[in-house]
């Protein structure tokens, strides 16, 4: 009776399963963990949560057994989370510490890392598949979509709206200004006989400024201005 | 001749209510006559209320309630103290007696202004082990029957006062009860007053613990107009027990490992309550469900939740749910075992809700505390507990939305029932009540251990067992390669079986293979239960067994308890419907205590031939199997 040799505990939970063992795992323990946990990890899911907590090893060829675990669930393209917080199975891992995640509990993991938490809320890439989602991050995903697309079609309203405006107070300045021109227009022909009179001076045409080019040469005009006086 | 000096001790069970109603109209009762009692004999007395019963009388007897912590201060009324649900606490881990014993504590204290020193269960039960916890929560001495004190001292003369036991560094006090004198009391009248008159004189107190009928009036106002009148004719000196102690010295120190208590329905010969859970499986499952819950919930929660799950458990700490007893007393009631496994089922139920995970889990572990492992099975709808090391058969199936064990039946020679426990009998067996003794005799039973897989698949799990099987028909012995398969679908409460037999052996087989399951059921009523086969109604005599054949599928109804059990059978079988009746002792003798299906089919297998059966079995509330 193989089997009857260790006490397991399997939970499902969408893609999560749990699997916690306990008791002292030696020799004897050996045929039927693997036999076990093998079994286990051939049928569904993703993220495999195995809790050794509540065990002591007392055989390092458990190493190498949870080594092959690693390898066929990377094969399934699944992720194996190795979790206890004890002394010694820390101690017992530390060979391989860089080799498998291993976390105090499920919490912990979950808190571990953004990447890690779009993981397990579903989203997965990989080169034979692409970007594969869960339900729940596509709905996710489809909301934040549709809210950009919304904002972004909100903004350009606006803009136009604007341009409108802005276009509508151009014109009426065009207008102001032809209206401004002709004005002045009228006013230069009322003035124009009198300026051939010379009665009327245009300062703005005014000889005294006529060979005046710079500030420099207005301020030496000046100074000779008032030597001159 | 000088007064007899008594230290008596009354104490009040609390009623069993299938409901859970509240005994208010007793307790009011009670108060006015206990009131009465002590007003007219103006005598000391000890009393034990288990805690729910205090706080009934604190609700609707406050005026009685008051006038109690006055006589508690005047030193004329001293409150023992106990678990909170009058417990059997050896049977506990430590935590749990010491949650009982803190409630408890807390609940007198802040009521009526009094530490009790004195522990008190009604079922007397006690186990050195309870020495630490009972010292660690202020106890200094407890109440054990004579003939405990009398074995361990190698007496067979009267022994009254207390003696010491020590265990784990801690002390407790032990004082003998007299329990001729406690039944004398208890019987009231002529009876009591002889007892009284052949005691032998001395000077020392005698100690009688006598429990109060507080369901039926009328026995309730004769037990304290009886005891009002023996203490006035007697002239008895009463006291509180605690008193003693102060009157007393030490009898000296004493081994008192464990004494089996009264009125548990143990036989005199046994030593520890302990052995309730060896002699009625019944108990024992109960006993292991309530470790089971609260080891699940000592893992996932935590706070104020845990304490929640925890105050669910406690109720189902009480004697009731563990006594050899017939009636509400003991777990021989049909429906004080419905009442204990609704409770554990409500508790684990509301652990999956708190910890939010599916409950869709398997454990394999020492669930029974057995020596070997158990496989249990849970999803969201239903749970069964399946020992592969005694045939593969069903200890427990669980449907979870009526929170009943479905497999549950006291039987009559003591034996545990199971489901899907497999035969193959002598296929000259021609009449129900062969069928019957056969199953009886358990001699075509296949209970050889099976070795297990699980197999899990998508939204479904199968545990694969696979076996050598053998039985013995008609003197020959044949061995049989068995594969059972139980396939369980996530959230549905469906189970599929199936079996194949092959026959490993050179010589021909011939005879009946079938399937047992002894469902715990109440006794059947037309309004409110029905038995369908083959989609026609059939009228069930619960006092013979019936055969029939050609059965496609069986369909199981009761209303009351809301469930109904759907069994499609793909190829066509026979089907014994059978009472399981109860003949216990001082029970009715009609009892219906459950209900037992043999399904059984014709099996002709040749030298290594092979037959393949199956069967679906389907659960819901109402009676529509979707």
């Amino acid at each position: 009776m193989k089997a009857d040799l260790i006490d397991i505990f399997i939970e499902e939970s969408g893609d999560d399963v749990y699997i916690r063992l306990q008791g002292t795992l030696g020799f004897m323990q050996l045929a039927a963990v693997r036999e076990k946990i093998e079994m286990l990890i051939g049928g569904p899911g993703k993220f495999w949560f195995l809790d050794l907590e509540k065990v002591r090893f007392v055989d390092d060829e458990y190493l190498q057994l949870f080594l092959n675990v690693l390898n066929r669930i990377k094969k399934k393209e699944g992720t194996l989370v190795l979790l206890f917080d004890n002394a010694e199975n820390i101690a017992y891992f530390s060979k391989f510490a860089n080799i498998f995640e291993i976390y105090p509990s499920r919490d912990a993991y979950r808190r571990s890392g953004l990447l890690k938490q779009l993981k397990l809320v579903g989203a997965t890439y990989s080169k034979q598949t692409g970007l594969r989602l869960s339900p729940g991050i596509s709905v996710f995903l489809l909301i934040l979509l549709v809210g950009w697309f919304l904002t972004l079609f909100s903004i350009i309203q606006n803009q136009s709206e604007e341009i409108r405006e802005q276009k509508a107070q151009r014109m009426e300045l065009e207008n102001q200004k032809h209206q401004m021109v002709q004005e002045i227009d009228e006013l230069r022909s009322m003035i124009g006989p009198l300026r051939h009179l010379g009665l009327v001076a245009d300062s703005a045409t005014s000889r005294s400024f006529e060979n005046i080019s710079d500030w420099v040469t207005y301020l030496e005009m000046l100074e000779s201005r008032r030597r001159g006086n | 001749m000088p007064r007899l000096k008594l230290a008596l001790l009354l104490f009040v069970k609390e009623p069993f209510s299938p409901l859970g109603i509240s005994p208010n109209e007793e307790m009011i009762r009670f108060a006015l006559l206990f009131k009465q009692f002590l007003e007219a004999t103006n005598s000391r007395v000890s009393l034990f209320l288990p805690g729910r019963l205090i706080e009934v009388l604190l609700k609707y007897s406050p005026q009685e309630a008051a006038w109690m912590r006055e006589r508690v201060r005047d030193g004329h009324l001293e409150m023992m103290g106990g678990g909170f649900y009058d417990a059997m606490l050896p049977l506990f881990p430590t935590q749990l007696q010491e949650i009982q014993l803190q409630k408890y504590r807390d609940l007198v204290s802040k009521n009526f202004s009094v530490e009790p020193s004195g522990y008190f269960n009604s079922s007397m039960a006690w186990e050195i082990g309870m020495t630490e916890t009972l010292a660690k929560k202020g106890y200094e001495y407890t109440l054990v029957g004579e003939e405990s004190l009398q074995e361990a001292l190698g007496r067979s003369t009267r022994v009254s006062g207390w003696y010491t036991t020590e265990d784990c560094g801690s002390v407790m006090r032990l004082l003998s009860v007299a329990t001729d004198l406690s039944d004398a009391i208890s019987q009231g009248g002529a009876t009591a007053c002889a007892k009284f008159d052949s005691l032998p004189e001395t000077e020392k107190h005698w100690v009688a613990a006598v429990s109060v009928p507080i369901s039926n009036p009328e026995l309730l106002s004769h037990f304290f107009t009886d005891l009002t009148e023996i203490i006035l004719k007697q002239e008895i000196q009463s006291w509180t027990i605690s008193h003693i102690f102060e009157q007393q010295f030490s009898e000296g120190k004493i081994n008192l490992m464990s004494a089996v208590g009264s009125n548990v329905g143990l036989p005199t010969a046994s030593h520890s309550c302990r052995e309730l859970l060896i002699r009625r499986p019944e108990a024992d499952f109960l006993h292991k469900s309530l470790l089971a819950a609260y080891r699940h919930a000592e893992a996932t929660l935590q706070g104020s939740v845990l304490e929640d799950i925890q105050n669910i458990l406690l109720p189902v700490m009480a004697p009731e749910y563990y006594s050899d007893l017939p009636g509400n007393e003991g777990v021989q009631s049909p429906g004080v075992r419905w009442k204990g496994n609704r409770e554990v089922i409500e508790a684990e139920k509301k652990i999956v809700r708190q910890t939010g995970l599916t409950g869709q889990s398997i454990e394999v572990a020492d669930y029974l505390m057995e020596g070997h492992r158990q496989i249990l099975v849970n999803n969201s709808q239903m749970a069964f507990l399946l020992e592969q090391q005694r045939g593969g058969a069903l200890r427990s199936l669980i449907y979870k939305p009526s929170s009943l064990n479905l497999v549950n039946a006291l039987r009559q020679d003591g034996d545990i029932s199971f489901a899907f426990l497999d035969h193959l009998l002598d296929p000259s067996l021609n009449d129900v009540g062969s069928f019957e003794s056969a199953l009886n005799d358990h001699a075509g039973q296949l209970k050889s251990p099976y070795d297990y897989q699980i197999n899990r698949l998508e939204a479904q799990v199968d545990v694969l067992l696979r076996s050598e099987q053998v039985a013995t028909i008609a003197e020959n012995k044949h061995v049989f390669h068995v594969d059972k398969v139980f396939s369980v679908k996530w959230g549905k409460p469906f189970l599929d079986l199936s079996y194949t037999l092959v026959n490993t052996t050179f010589s021909e087989v011939n005879g009946y293979f079938g399937t047992e399951l002894d469902l715990g059921m109440r006794m059947f009523d037309k309004k409110t239960s029905a038995i369908k086969i083959n989609g026609a109604k059939i009228s069930i005599d619960f006092t013979t067994s019936t055969l029939y054949s050609n059965v496609k599928s069986f369909v199981l109804k009761d209303g009351l308890l809301s469930y109904a059990i759907c069994i499609d059978l793909p190829r066509e079988a026979h089907v014994m419907v059978s009472p399981v009746l109860s003949t216990l002792r001082s029970a009715a003798p009609n009892l219906v205590q459950g209900i037992r299906l043999f399904f059984f089919w014709n099996m002709e297998l040749k030298p290594q031939g092979t037959e393949a059966f199956n069967l679906r079995m389907k659960l819901s509330k109402r009676g529509i199997f979707l």
